[in-house]
């Protein structure tokens, strides 16, 4: 897979190509340091391709090599189009070790029949991204936890995290954490904000199918969701996920503005949503310039 | 109509014969639901010092509710609960306190729970063809060439001389496809089977054992996510239709259906294609009968059609 990749790049860029592909990844990347050479010499192109390929696949760049240099056969890089040979089976072969490769998103992600993981597979830590951040909270009284059997509320409680992760696994959400009763999850790749209202919405809706048709308690689950957008440096430990002004912002959009059973977004999230969708949702009437909205599930007669 | 009474003690059984009532059933609490499942239009009265009730009331009060083919009633001889409405709200028609069970029960008592909350006729006298079996829970029992009841589900392309018109022919069939594909996921999951296809609509088949029904679930949801789902992306925009209804019919894999004649088939195609039933999801009175009793301020009542009443789920979102 790696030779496929340096045949590609030495037989159809420059190396001044290459240099310019490699710094859309590493900005500061000096291939004459890496091969301990002097400015002054010229590196052998083959030579030059292979220590890029070495070199990205020893930082774990090496699907965004691999993206980019499918972009430029795509769509081209600085007004032109490549063509690498072999691209698309090294691409193949990549699926078959559980990355897979979207074409809307010309990115990388891992294949989610295969494994499911806080960074899709591909993200680093401390890289920072723009997410759109769920946060949800089941809303667990004490009398609900008095007035019932605690292995019914236990059971029940397992049962709506299960509904939950599989709604947010389909539209490529990913779960950052599950503390308590609440969860942090991440959109990042495709139309992230879209998916992660569809998908706070599907819960709000699973959860009302779940309360006439499965509830064994002797009250309704209840739900609180919010969703806002930004930038957040990733990481897989919860702690530094939470310090980030995003999260943190979600949390209190969760918090103080949102009544459960419904679900609270930003205006940014909201102005990615189709007319029909958000059509759907009601302006919050807040102080001062921040402006909310929500959806609950609401039935004709009933508005 | 039959009273079952579930009890283990003495005395609780005495109080009701001392009625004079004869279709009293005295049966074990624990049997609970192995006698209601194959019953239909009766009073259930739990005795609520039993011990099964005892442990795991909630759970047996919330099986009673969905069973809207039955009435429930408590028994309360211990200490006289605090709050009895909680009972009421789980959809109980009667409330015997300690109280009354010292001062004894008449026959018109139990006859006036009987015609005070009245149980569909159909369910009384079955309604259905008792020859017919249940599909079941799921399709393990189902057997080619055999008839049983099912839940079957209408769904089709509204708008599709539109999309026509902007994909082409062939633009359109590949549209149908896909809005196959993805019906086939959502309803793969409740054990929906996609039985017959006939330009832009079909058929999914349901199993059904007179309980769980997965079906109204699967409908239900899939009303609810019509504007978020994947196929309200796709590139043309229009909208589908369902309809629910509960009937027997022969079973054949898809593509050996041609000889089948089914009434139940009949009734449904007739009541989801009807004119102005567009982004619409509509219940036969027979399904209306069999959804938890929770449901019913979300359904409003349609006209009569061909005898029988139609339902229509409220629209939201």
């Amino acid at each position: 897979m790696l030779n496929n990749v340096v045949k590609g790049l030495s037989r159809s860029m420059t190396q001044k190509e290459m240099i310019h592909l490699v710094r859309r990844i590493v900005p500061d990347y000096d291939l004459h340091k890496r091969m301990g050479v002097s400015v002054h010499n010229a590196i052998p192109h083959g030579d030059g391709a292979r220590q890029i390929v070495k070199d990205m696949r020893e930082w774990n760049y090496f699907p965004d090599l691999v993206s980019l240099m499918a972009q430029a056969e795509t769509q081209g890089i600085h007004g032109r189009k490549y063509h690498f040979p072999r691209l698309g089976h090294v691409i193949q072969l990549m699926a078959e070790d559980g990355i897979i490769y979207n074409r809307e998103t010309n990115s990388f992600i891992e294949d989610s029949r295969k494994s499911v993981t806080k960074n899709w597979g591909v993200l680093r830590e401390g890289q920072t991204c723009t997410f759109a951040i769920l946060k949800l909270d089941l809303v667990k009284n004490t009398q609900m936890v008095r007035q019932n059997d605690p292995e019914i509320v236990e059971k029940t409680f397992e049962l709506i995290r299960q509904d939950i992760s599989e709604i947010i696994n389909l539209r490529l959400g990913r779960i950052w954490s599950w503390e308590g009763d609440g969860a942090i999850c991440a959109f990042y790749y495709g139309t992230r904000n879209e998916q992660a209202v569809y998908s706070a919405m599907e819960i709000l809706h699973r959860i009302f199918l779940f309360n006439h048709f499965s509830n064994r308690l002797d009250r309704p689950v209840q739900l609180r969701l919010a969703i806002k957008t930004g930038p957040v440096e990733f990481s897989l430990e919860e702690g530094r996920i939470k310090m980030s002004e995003t999260v943190k912002e979600t949390y209190r959009l969760e918090e103080n503005h949102t009544d459960p059973d419904s679900l609270t977004i930003s205006q940014e999230v909201y102005s990615h949503l189709p007319g029909d969708v958000s059509s759907g949702f009601r302006k919050l009437n807040l102080v001062g310039r921040e402006q909310l909205y929500n959806y609950r599930l609401c039935w004709e007669k009933e508005t | 109509m039959r009273y079952l009474i579930f009890t283990d003690r003495e005395p609780i059984r005495e109080f009701f014969l001392e009625s004079g009532y004869e279709k009293l059933e005295f049966h074990s609490p624990d049997s609970l639901r192995e006698i209601c499942k194959g019953i239909r239009g009766a009073v259930v009265y739990l005795d609520l010092e039993s011990r099964p009730f005892e442990e795991d009331l909630t759970h047996h009060l919330s099986y009673l509710n969905h069973r809207s083919d039955l009435r429930f009633a408590i028994v309360d001889s211990g200490e006289p609960t605090e709050d009895p409405a909680f009972f009421f709200h789980y959809g109980a028609v009667d409330y015997i306190s300690p109280g009354l069970l010292r001062q004894g029960l008449s026959r018109e008592r139990l006859e006036q729970v009987q015609r005070l909350n009245p149980i569909d006729r159909r369910f009384i006298n079955d309604g259905w063809n008792r020859s017919v079996p249940y599909s079941g829970v799921n399709w393990e029992g189902v057997e080619e060439g055999r008839e049983y009841l099912f839940a079957l589900l209408y769904v089709g392309l509204d708008d599709m001389m539109r999309v026509q018109e902007i994909l082409g022919q062939e633009g359109a069939e590949r549209f149908n496809q896909e809005f196959r594909n993805w019906l086939d996921e959502h309803m793969d999951a409740w054990y929906g089977y996609q039985w017959l296809w006939n330009g832009w609509g079909g058929v999914y088949l349901f199993p059904f054992d007179g309980q769980k029904f997965y079906a109204m679930e699967a409908a239900l949801e899939c009303y609810l996510n019509r504007r978020i789902s994947r196929f309200s992306r796709y590139e043309v925009r229009t909208t589908f239709r369902m309809g629910l209804h509960l009937g027997s019919t022969e079973f054949q894999k898809r593509g050996h259906t041609g000889n089948i004649v089914s009434d139940s088939v009949n009734t449904l195609f007739h009541m989801a294609c009807r004119e102005g039933c567009r982004d619409e999801l509509v219940l036969s009175d027979e399904v209306r009968s069999h959804i938890p009793q929770s449901l019913y301020p979300y359904l409003e009542k349609g006209e009569k059609f061909e005898g029988r009443v139609i339902y229509r789920v409220k629209n939201c979102l």
